[in-house]
């Protein structure tokens, strides 16, 4: 607790900070009265605290001595500034001084009053860089906590939106931000997400992916946490009565439950007539499929059942691979893995250098390797549009390139049948996966006729409009999960 | 009727039972040869309602004692009657395992992978069933709920690949044209049918009505398979008779464009519904030996054991035929399964007599 001495406090709070660099103590006088302004360099608004904290400050009556007089007029006549709270112990006004508020200490009071006057450098808010959309908003998630939420505000001006904040953190004390629809979420589901956030045993919480896997529910592969850069999808999200995490210092928001379909809808869908959502949506589910089977398919089919193959096309591959000194698999797998490569090179490195890598990689990599006769054309070919087509979903990346490897060689090694063996594996994995209590492949399995007017095929928006949007009834049985 | 709250709707779980169904339909049985022909329409029409001629006793038993699990009805009260019904169930789906785990090994090895050793293929599908066992039977039916949606999908791309093919005037309009025959094929096709069992054992896990899960599956597998007929009926003609798997060669015979034949892919469903079948089982399996016996949670390994032991015994089957060979003799025969559906309506009985006697002395 605060003592009445304003040194005492002042020692006890340096303390705490370990002497800091950043710590900053300003002394001076409200009337007669001594009073200490402490704040963190670098989190506040220099031009704020000489307008909003020291000029009423100074405005106060010369002749007034009562120190509970001078900290009731901070805490309540002085207009200083719109979030102010009290302070009452070293240890909230270490909190609060972090955390951009400066905090004006009384001699002769126990109390003291913390300031909101943060003014730390952001970056504005721009186009979001892994989730574009053609039509709509061209805003996306920043670092700054309070920018994501207005960002999200700006968009539901309702009161049914609910924040509720929290810190997180034994070290980082970082900032987070849990947001729900009332009436649209379930609250059990709001209040599971917040236990797991107050039990998060982390010191260190610098990214959304630190919290993330807190909020799973540990499946190998899959994440049953969604995430995204955009507040329009974020915000469709909630209205869909999901619960949304936002973490202060990452620009990508959390929200739960997600399911294995949600990966091939994307916003643009919403503006685009049915007719072409339904056909785009066929097309990444396509995409995702010969993105993860085909070099294994291929790689299949040329090893142990040719006799599947069109006789043209046989007779092309078998010339194609006649000249190559490797087998089919060891191709596909030099290629996979050359590819992964590239992938990643391009992935760190700054974007013009990115693009050398791309030309290095795409054209002379793969046309040598071919003119050289180390691959066959045709592999390259399967390996090349397996890579493309699992650009079509983002969110899918770094599954579908381990998938893609599991299947080569369970493709390369032991045919169809072990394609089939892996195929199915991987369908009971999907399917054991659940979501706080959704299964993660709904509504597919278990099949809701409901839900499939905006699953493969999109509705028009006035069949949409009609009944509201609600994620529980993917499930096929609403009343078991709904309880609000 | 009370309604279960089960995790797994009724409907989904009837379509993997379906699945299951038209691959014993599929992949017959080593040195069984199925006469088609109009009489083939009879006789699937005929085994079907023989089913649920057999059935509705036991739906109406079931629910009598409250849409409960047979096997529930008897255990706890009598610990040898219990064991009785938990040791015949036992050894029946064990049969009915090791008997999928064959077909599937000799569809599999007559087919696309004719050059696979015997052993890759138990190493894998045995794999594929412990990792479904243990994935429990909610992931599983989900999974085999999307391969049902995958041979459906087949279905439809190799009737409308061979729609230029088929010939309705090669039906004709005799539906008894071996009367002498007709017998012993419907209680063949009846006997393929052991997936009514699954739907009784497994009730438990069932959402819904008590009965709806059986009711939509014998109309789902009965539709399916008389539309197959009709297929193979129009598109082979006289042929047919000469075909060992005439699914396969339907699938063989329709060109898609990108692949000269989807036969691969044919194998590939059937393969996956064998691990669908094999699974469903050992959770009856496992489901029998939890509620007849005292085992706790040593059930989720006999588990393990009994998907060993059936495929061990396919093994066995396919290396020994002259083991097999009576046995097939009279389980085409119906009467065991015939045997398993009283034996669960007498179950079901004495369960509800046994709740009516305890409401009276109550009352």
């Amino acid at each position: 607790m605060l003592e009445k001495e304003l040194e005492k406090n002042t020692v006890n709070v340096r303390a705490l900070m370990k002497n800091s660099s950043d710590l900053t103590m300003k002394y001076a006088k409200a009337g007669k009265v001594n009073v200490c302004v402490i704040s963190c360099d670098g989190q506040i608004d220099t031009n704020r605290l000489a307008n909003l904290v020291y000029r009423p400050l100074s405005g106060i009556d010369p002749q007034t001595d009562d120190p509970e007089r001078v900290a009731s007029m901070i805490g309540g006549e002085l207009l200083i500034a719109g979030d102010e709270k009290p302070v009452e112990s070293a240890e909230e006004i270490v909190a609060a001084i972090t955390a951009g508020f400066c905090v004006i200490l009384t001699d002769g009071t126990a109390k003291g009053w913390a300031i909101g006057i943060q003014g730390f450098e952001t970056r504005s808010v721009t186009q979001p860089e892994n989730h574009r959309n053609i039509r709509g908003s061209r805003e996306g998630f920043v670092e700054a906590l309070h920018i994501n939420m207005s960002l999200v505000r700006r968009r539901v001006r309702s009161p049914e939106l609910i924040f509720t904040n929290m810190t997180v953190g034994r070290t980082s004390r970082t900032e987070i931000c849990v947001c729900r629809i009332d009436g649209a979420s379930d609250r059990k589901l709001a209040d599971d997400v917040m236990k797991r956030l107050e039990e998060l045993p982390l010191s260190l919480v610098l990214e959304s992916g630190f919290v993330q896997p807190f909020l799973e529910n540990s499946h190998p592969l899959f994440s049953e946490v969604g995430a995204t850069e955009r507040p329009d999808v974020f915000v469709s999200k909630l209205y869909e009565g999901r619960i949304g995490v936002i973490i202060d210092g990452s620009p990508f928001a959390l929200f739960v439950p997600k399911l294995f379909s949600e990966n091939f809808i994307m916003l643009d869908d919403y503006v685009e007539k049915p007719v072409f959502a339904l056909f785009i949506r066929l097309i990444r589910y396509m995409a995702f499929f010969i993105s993860i089977l085909l070099p294994g398919f291929y790689a299949a089919l040329a090893n142990f059942h040719p006799e599947l193959i069109p006789d043209a096309l046989l007779r092309n591959l078998a010339a194609a691979e006649s000249l190559t000194p490797y087998s089919v698999l060891t191709e596909c797998v030099i290629l996979d893995i050359f590819y992964e490569i590239m992938r990643e090179a391009g992935l760190r490195l700054p974007s013009n250098v990115g693009h050398a890598v791309s030309i290095v990689g795409g054209i002379v990599i793969g046309d040598i390797v071919v003119s050289a006769g180390l691959v066959g054309a045709p592999m390259l070919l399967a390996v090349a549009i397996a890579s493309i087509s699992g650009y079509i979903i983002t969110d899918l990346g770094n599954q579908i390139s381990l998938l893609r490897f599991a299947f080569i060689l369970a493709g390369g090694l032991f045919g169809l049948f072990g394609l089939t063996v892996a195929a199915f594996m991987l369908c009971v994995s999907i399917c054991s996966a659940e979501s706080y209590g959704m299964p993660f492949t709904a509504p597919l399995s278990p099949f809701s006729p409901k839900a499939m007017r905006d699953t493969f095929a999109r509705a028009g928006w006035r069949k949409l409009a009609r009944t509201e949007p609600d994620i529980f009834e993917t499930d096929g049985d609403t009343n078991e999960n709904k309880d609000r | 009727m009370k309604t279960r709250t089960g995790n797994i709707k009724a409907a989904e779980f009837a379509a993997v039972l379906a699945l299951s169904r038209v691959f014993s339909e599929a992949a017959l049985l080593p040195g069984v040869y199925v006469e088609y022909g109009m009489q083939r329409f009879t006789a699937v029409i005929l085994s079907f309602l023989l089913t649920a001629l057999l059935y509705i006793p036991l739906h109406i038993a079931a629910a009598a004692n409250g849409g409960d699990s047979p096997l529930e009805a008897v255990s706890g009260k009598n610990k040898v009657l219990s064991g009785f019904f938990g040791a015949v169930t036992s050894v029946y789906l064990l049969f009915c395992a090791a008997e999928t785990g064959l077909r599937a090994h000799y569809y599999a090895s007559s087919t696309a992978f004719d050059s696979a050793p015997s052993a890759y293929f138990y190493i894998f599908i045995g794999a594929a069933l412990l990792f479904a066992v243990s994935r429990g039977i909610k992931a599983t039916v989900r999974a085999g709920f999307l391969a049902s949606a995958g041979f459906l999908i087949l279905l439809a791309l190799i009737t409308a690949a061979l729609l230029p093919d088929i010939r309705p005037d090669r039906l004709y309009p005799s539906l008894i044209d071996r009367p002498d025959s007709l017998a012993g094929e419907v209680t063949d096709e009846f006997s393929r049918g052991s997936e009514i069992l699954l739907s009784v054992l497994l009730c438990g896990s069932i959402r819904g009505k008590p009965g709806a899960c059986a009711r939509t599956y014998l109309l789902l597998s009965c539709g399916i398979i008389v539309f197959m007929t009709f297929l193979y009926n129009t598109v082979f003609g006289r042929l047919l008779s000469l075909l060992d798997y005439p699914f396969y060669t339907l699938s063989s015979v329709s060109d898609i464009t990108l692949l000269h034949r989807i036969n691969g892919i044919d194998v590939m469903v059937w393969v996956s519904a064998a691990a669908v079948r094999l699974a469903l089982f050992t959770f009856a399996f496992r489901r029998t030996v939890r509620t007849c016996f005292p085992t706790g949670k040593a059930a989720d390994i006999c588990g393990y054991l009994f998907a060993a032991a059936a495929l061990l015994l396919s093994e066995l089957f396919t290396v020994f035929p002259e083991l097999y060979d009576p046995l097939k003799t009279v389980c085409s025969s119906g009467a065991p399964l015939a045997a398993m559906i009283l034996l669960l309506t007498a179950a079901s009985a004495a369960g509800a007599l046994r709740k009516t006697k305890g409401k009276a002395v109550r009352t």
